[in-house]
């Protein structure tokens, strides 16, 4: 736990973890209204779009200053999305298409700008390809206050438009309708998205940062049902993401923060996905089977007192034998219609319904199959 | 009645891309009708409503509603769109969905009160969801989750609205709660603008029609433009129309 002690002493871990802590966050808050505007592939376009806005922002000012690499990053990663939904909205390519091809291009222009930057005579030059995985070592405490304030630029909108962004989000027809400009809130949402992720591509690069805007909010989605629950708990993800990635990179020798990060959000993922109550997959199965077995041993009751109607006879007694061939007839079924006092033995290996058997019998038919 | 007309369209024409959806529509709805558009499988009917309300910029034509242009009386427009547009897996309540047809009258940032929740909770008991205003919307079937848009809508507070497909894939008793909604639409004098597929019901819905499949085939009374020959204009195959009645 020598790990603890440094976060809290060490001025350079401090910062980290302050920085990829924010990241964290925002990426989770603006993760969630990608993942219900069904944008999450939009988050991996922009990522890989913003490469050459490094590139360019370090041509262009010729030092390493991450403030500049911040707005190149956005601008490119905005004209990204412009483009995206210009394709979309103005010919017949398919929006999964007009993504590829729009990160395919950019990607590739940026490595064509690093690998040129790479032969540049100038001795300021490396470290610009650390943009790929990020290197959150190279974080300042500077960064960190940059990043502070744009996270809190965002919780500010994202609170003021909530209302707004929901309505863009569930229904953007409607809200076109009753007058709200959705071109406008259009820009402003994936303004902030893009923003997000620009603020981690220092951290944790190009090539990875979606993940943290989506996992985070994927997560979340599965234990709530309610938006503002789900963003909230998605921005928790994302810091506990930041955190713990952080501490375990520090913790352990040569693991590099940004995969780290990543990792720990698609843990929680995997747990969400998993375990989380109601949609989670371990709850789907145990609900599937005990449905299954209700309807098994509904559908035996059922069987047994429409054997009774045939012989107009409500205590007719059925033999085991006679019971066999029906669907779904097995020693358990019968234990348990029996353990609940529905049916009961009577003779030899001969089953009867009870009074009570008889009227969930009635109850089941009535309601078509619900008890 | 000295109401204007509450749907003048003029020289209405839409395309997607190079076909032609809609050609040089005119139509005149007088306030207070029941009006049901009619017509084919891409005929262009969900494409009507969409321009009316500004969703699809037309490519020529005018509408006007009331005697103004849509954005000058959209606070009296009412709007339930196919419940197919959206994602009903949508993190949020029934109430929550309902309380959106505040918003416009709300505007940017306000969010809605006690009074707007009053509002939505009319509405929802009026659709019969009462029991149903905190449940989650992924727990609706088809039929609620159509009464569910036309609650909001009701919130509204409009003059004329415009539905499109209400009465598609609902149960019996959503087809019968949107019916008595219209009727009491009707009483309140209020105008209505519904996309319809089903023709067998058309009489006993709606008082007046128009027929649509690219061009305005006809409109007018239901009495008067329900005819065989304006079916087959419209849909290119004859109907008995005694069978369909």
């Amino acid at each position: 736990m020598n790990f603890i002690a440094d976060i809290l002493t060490d001025y350079t871990i401090q910062t980290i973890v302050m920085g990829t802590g924010v990241l964290g966050l925002v990426s989770g808050l603006m993760g969630t209204w990608a993942i219900l505007r069904r944008q999450s592939l939009l988050g991996d376009a922009v990522a890989h779009a913003s490469l050459p806005g490094i590139a360019l922002a370090f041509m262009i000012s010729g030092v390493k200053n991450p403030l500049y690499f911040f707005v190149g990053a956005a601008i490119a990663g905005w004209i990204a999305t412009a483009w995206i939904s210009s394709i979309n909205q103005n010919t017949r390519i398919k929006s999964d298409t007009a993504l590829a091809i729009v990160l395919a291009v950019f990607f590739g222009f940026g490595m064509v700008l690093i690998t040129f930057i790479q032969r540049m005579p100038n001795a300021n030059q490396a470290g610009l390809e650390s943009f790929l995985f990020g290197q959150a070592a190279t974080l300042l405490r500077q960064d960190v206050v940059t990043m502070a304030i744009i996270a809190a630029v965002t919780f500010v909108l994202v609170s003021l438009l909530w209302k707004e962004f929901k309505l863009l989000a569930f229904d953007p027809q409607f809200a076109q309708t009753i007058g709200f400009n959705i071109k406008v809130l259009d820009i402003l949402l994936n303004t902030l998205i893009v923003l997000a992720i620009v603020l981690g591509l220092q951290s944790v690069g190009v090539v990875l940062m979606s993940a943290l805007l989506i996992a985070p909010a994927a997560a979340a989605r599965q234990w709530t049902n309610k938006l503002g629950v789900m963003a909230l708990l998605a921005a928790i993800f994302g810091l506990l993401s930041g955190l713990i990635g952080t501490g375990i990179s520090a913790a352990v020798a040569n693991l590099s923060t940004g995969p780290v990060i990543i990792l720990v959000s698609v843990f929680i993922v995997i747990i969400s996905f998993l375990f989380a109550p109601k949609r989670g997959l371990v709850a789907q199965y145990f609900l599937t089977r005990k449905n299954k077995k209700r309807i098994v041993k509904e559908t035996m009751l059922v069987n047994l007192f429409e054997i009774c109607r045939q012989h107009d006879d409500p205590q007719h007694l059925h033999s085991v034998n006679i019971l066999k061939p029906l669907p779904g007839y097995n020693k358990a079924t019968m234990d348990k219609l029996s353990e609940e006092g529905l049916i009961q033995l009577t003779g030899r290996k001969q089953w009867c319904l009870t009074d009570k058997g008889i009227s969930s019998a009635r109850r089941i038919l009535r309601n078509g199959g619900e008890s | 009645m000295n109401e204007p007309l509450a749907l003048q369209i003029h020289d209405l024409t839409v395309a997607y891309k190079f076909k032609p959806v809609l050609w040089d529509i005119d139509l005149d709805v007088p306030a207070g009708v029941m009006m049901a558009i009619v017509g084919p499988n891409g005929a262009g009917k969900s494409t009507l409503i969409k321009s009316v309300l500004g969703i699809i910029k037309p490519l020529a034509g005018t509408v006007k509603i009331f005697g103004e242009p849509y954005l000058s009386v959209r606070s009296r427009v009412g709007y339930v769109p196919q419940k197919s547009s959206v994602d009903w897996d949508f993190p949020t309540t029934v109430l929550d969905i309902v309380l959106m047809g505040t918003y416009g009258k709300l505007g940017w940032i306000r969010r809605p009160g006690m009074q707007e929740k009053k509002l939505a909770m009319t509405a929802i008991e009026k659709v019969g969801l009462a029991s149903f205003a905190k449940r989650q919307i992924n727990q609706l079937s088809g039929g609620q989750q159509q009464r569910v848009f036309l609650a909001r809508a009701l919130v509204q507070q409009a003059d004329v609205y415009f539905m499109d497909e209400p009465f598609q894939g609902v149960d019996a008793t959503t087809e019968k709660a949107i019916i008595n909604i219209l009727k009491e639409l009707k009483a309140a004098n209020k105008t209505v603008i519904t996309v319809h597929h089903d023709l067998q019901t058309v009489t006993d819905y709606f008082d007046h029609m128009v027929f649509v499949n690219v061009r305005k085939i006809a409109d007018g009374k239901v009495e008067e433009v329900f005819t065989n020959e304006n079916l087959e204009k419209t849909y290119g195959t004859s109907f008995n129309l005694a069978k369909l009645q």
